[in-house]
């Protein structure tokens, strides 16, 4: 059905930003002026798909950021989590194994709220991911003990900053899309970021 | 402006053969130049492997497949009769990064789901530096590996590195720099060059793992291809070395046989501006060691050719290639008339095309492992291509159109007689000749561009192609092309440095006749591609994701086609 969909989808935005409001000036490119760093400290759930077969795990973040464009900032993430796995053999026998995921991610985060006063400006955002995935030892006759890649993407939502000196800290949710097939994989994450300056 | 620069690129097209790079800045990133010409709709359709696509620009209008046509313009680099891209002079990019892509639906997890193996998903992934200093000097490098579509392929290329009668554990897990999809190329170069205000010297070495289909019966050769170029330009000439060792790497008993090509080529350049003069000449000697598959038909050969293009008064051009070597010769001339009236603009344009070879580079004998010749492209007779163009293009405020028809005419042309298939390796294996379609073959196209731009910085163009078959020997050609064809193009500049860039593409869906026993019909099909790209420190750098053909369905879309999936390709690039 999506499918089908898509190239009218695609016809209708092509038409609305074509005849959409002038938004051309010199370019004038970001300048990454500033620049900021974050660990992420955080909890990753799988859903539906897979929520028996991977297990909740914590994970572990390093986030560079900079003003992109007015007020967008344009942020590189890279994540690691290690969680447990279950496969089970040709004869149905259940085994657990240990996996490494890695995860790259690029995109944007807009500020929403209202007022504009950043005490209160809830953030959302979002991007696309690259996931790296292999097993730590042979999982019988999957693939995942060979490195495994896929793209996906992101949507993201933060909390307001609270500032501790010369920190930020924030609390996010985020909810991942891997484009793998027969089906896509969804996970959650959700935990806590703390900022600091970097120039 | 993108119409003006598609015009340019377009008319380079015609006069220049198949220069078809010109318009490149404006095409969407994807895999290689082909699949970039393909993305942005510009004619490529039929992909088979990653090296290897059904070509055909939509202004070629000869029913023939133009990755294997020679074009006396360029004389780039053919090795095995097609202009193959990646063994060019020079790096492809002048900068230095990282590209890393994905046919998309790797299973990852959903493994644990399904509790079996999932079809795999193979990436592609390229690394290439480019260091100039100020002395003038520069040095580059770069590691190229496409492994998109090679999984249908990969289990019987294996089976061909493997010993009789051992275990899969012994299989040599190696025909590419790194990894075990058994990609269609994969190949590491690097080089130097030199330039002042008088010339310039290059140097460049590469070495490339390539499963290529031969040219003649299209069973698949297991190669490793050693390439040496130097060339050195003082001012308007230049001279070119190129050099090339391709041996068979399996383990079948014409493993270790090779073909060497040594060329050396001599040139005018072109200089700057519309009027161009260029002469040159080819030496080229293909030396055949052992029991190579392919016999080229010339142990050694000269070829000259002389390129012409002037323009009068802004109203008329002239343009054409002409070459000869030996008893073989070939001519294209273009003469266009424009005439303007306020905004309207009227152009007609005649071209003639006339050779006694298909594709002289391409003129070898395969045989089997019996010494049995299979396949025989050494024809050589003369074929003629005639056709008249007559186009209006006009304009109202920030709406362009442009309007076209092209009758052409093609007398005896030549086309593969296949005499017999074998299905082997997944592949179709066709024996027969090159023979000569005898009559006249008629065919018309007619094209109708609309484009909008309200700034530089954004546009749209919608584009409508129709291709009539009229008459003639249309069911020897090796292709019959689609009906309709549609594009909508889209672009978006951003002040924040930020270009979007999209496609829309429709086809009803060409014919491809002579590489499998039944005609092979490309299904009617929608593609969309979309680009994402990030200029960065004063153009200095970029950042792009290009998400390509969402739509692709694994569709076959060629004879001996891998399926057509959705790949995401994204690269970050510096130039120092």
């Amino acid at each position: 059905m999506s499918r089908r969909i898509s190239p009218v989808l695609f016809l209708l935005i092509a038409a609305a930003i074509g005849w959409g409001d002038e938004l051309c000036s010199d370019q004038q490119l970001p300048s990454f002026l500033t620049g900021r760093i974050a660990a992420e400290a955080a909890w990753l759930t799988p859903l539906k798909e897979t929520d028996h077969l991977v297990e909740q795990s914590p994970s572990a973040g390093l986030i560079i950021s900079s003003p992109y464009w007015k007020q967008i900032d344009v942020l590189v993430v890279l994540r690691y989590q290690q969680p447990e796995v279950y496969a089970y053999s040709k004869t149905g026998e259940r085994s657990s194994h240990s996996l490494y995921q890695l995860m790259g991610d690029i995109g944007l985060m807009v500020p929403i709220s209202p007022p504009n006063n950043p005490r209160y400006q809830f953030r959302f955002g979002g991007g696309f991911s690259l996931f790296f995935i292999r097993a730590t030892e042979e999982i019988g006759s999957y693939l995942l003990d060979d490195n495994e890649s896929d793209f996906g993407n992101w949507l993201k939502i933060e909390t307001p900053a609270l500032s501790l000196g010369g920190l930020k800290m924030r609390l996010f949710a985020e909810l991942f899309t891997a484009w793998s097939l027969p089906q896509r994989t969804h996970f959650l994450l959700s935990g806590v970021t703390l900022e600091s300056r970097l120039w | 402006m993108v119409n003006q620069k598609k015009t340019a690129a377009l008319a380079l097209l015609l006069i220049g053969g198949a220069s078809i790079l010109h318009g490149a800045e404006q095409w969407i990133q994807a895999e290689s130049p082909w699949q970039s010409q393909r993305a942005s709709g510009e004619g490529v359709f039929g992909t088979e492997t990653a090296s290897e696509y059904f070509n055909r620009p939509a202004d070629a209008l000869l029913p023939w497949n133009h990755q294997e046509r020679f074009d006396p313009h360029a004389i780039s680099p053919h090795l095995f009769g097609a202009n193959r891209l990646f063994f060019r002079s020079g790096p492809e990019d002048e900068s230095t990064g990282l590209i890393f892509g994905n046919e998309v639906g790797d299973p990852l997890w959903q493994e644990l789901k399904e509790r079996r193996k999932g079809a795999n998903r193979t990436p592609t992934t390229e690394a290439f530096a480019y260091l100039p200093f100020n002395s003038g000097a520069a040095v580059w490098g770069e590691l190229r590996q496409v492994d998109h579509w090679s999984s249908r392929f990969a289990p019987d290329r294996k089976r061909r590195l493997q010993p009789p009668g051992t275990q899969a554990e012994t299989v040599r897990d190696f025909h590419s720099w790194f990894g075990e999809n058994y990609p269609d190329y994969s190949s590491l170069g690097g080089g130097a060059t030199f330039q002042n205000s008088h010339g310039s010297a290059a140097f460049q070495a590469r070495s490339v793992w390539w499963w290529t289909p031969s040219p003649g019966s299209r069973r698949e050769l297991p190669l490793l291809v050693d390439e040496i170029q130097g060339q050195f330009h003082y001012q308007q000439w230049g001279i070119q070395s190129r050099n090339y060792h391709a041996e068979i790497d399996d383990l079948s008993p014409r493993s270790g046989t090779s073909l060497d090509i040594h060329e050396l080529l001599l040139y005018s350049r072109e200089p700057e501006g519309e009027e161009l003069w260029k002469t040159w000449l080819l030496f080229r000697q293909e030396e055949k060691n052992g029991d190579f598959p392919l016999t080229p038909e010339y142990a050694f050969r000269a070829i000259m050719g002389l390129d012409r293009s002037v323009s009068w008064s802004n109203r008329f051009r002239f343009a054409g290639s002409h070459w000869l070597g030996g008893t073989e010769w070939g001519v294209r001339d273009t003469l266009e008339v424009y005439q303007s009236f306020g905004r309207q603009r009227l152009s007609q344009r005649l071209f003639a095309e006339l050779s006694n070879r298909k594709n002289p580079l391409n003129s070898y004998r395969e045989s089997d492992e019996s010494g049995t010749v299979i396949a025989d492209l050494t024809k050589s007779s003369t074929w003629q291509h005639y056709g008249f163009s007559l186009g209006w293009s006009s304009s109202l405020g920030r709406f362009r159109w442009q309007l076209s028809s092209t009758p052409w005419m093609g007398r005896d042309l030549l086309y593969f007689d296949a005499e017999s298939y074998k299905w082997k390796e997944k592949r179709w294996q066709r024996s027969g000749e090159l023979r000569v379609a005898q009559g006249n073959i008629w065919g018309a196209q007619q094209r109708a561009v609309l484009s909008y731009s309200s700034c530089l910085c954004r546009g749209w163009e919608l584009e409508y192609l129709n291709e009539l078959a009229l008459a003639g020997p249309w069911r020897l050609m090796e292709i019959e092309p689609a009906q309709h064809r549609a594009a909508l193009r889209h672009f978006w500049k951003l002040p924040s440095g930020l270009d979007l860039r999209g496609t829309l593409l429709y086809t009803s869906g060409a014919t491809i006749r002579s590489y499998s026993p039944e005609e092979f019909v490309e299904p009617d099909h929608f593609e969309m591609n979309l680009e994402i790209r990030q200029h960065l420190f004063g153009n200095r750098g970029e950042v792009w994701i290009a998400l390509l053909n969402p739509l692709a369905d694994d569709l076959t879309l060629s004879p001996n086609g891998a399926d057509d999936r959705f790949r995401t390709i994204a690269g970050a690039l510096w130039k120092f």
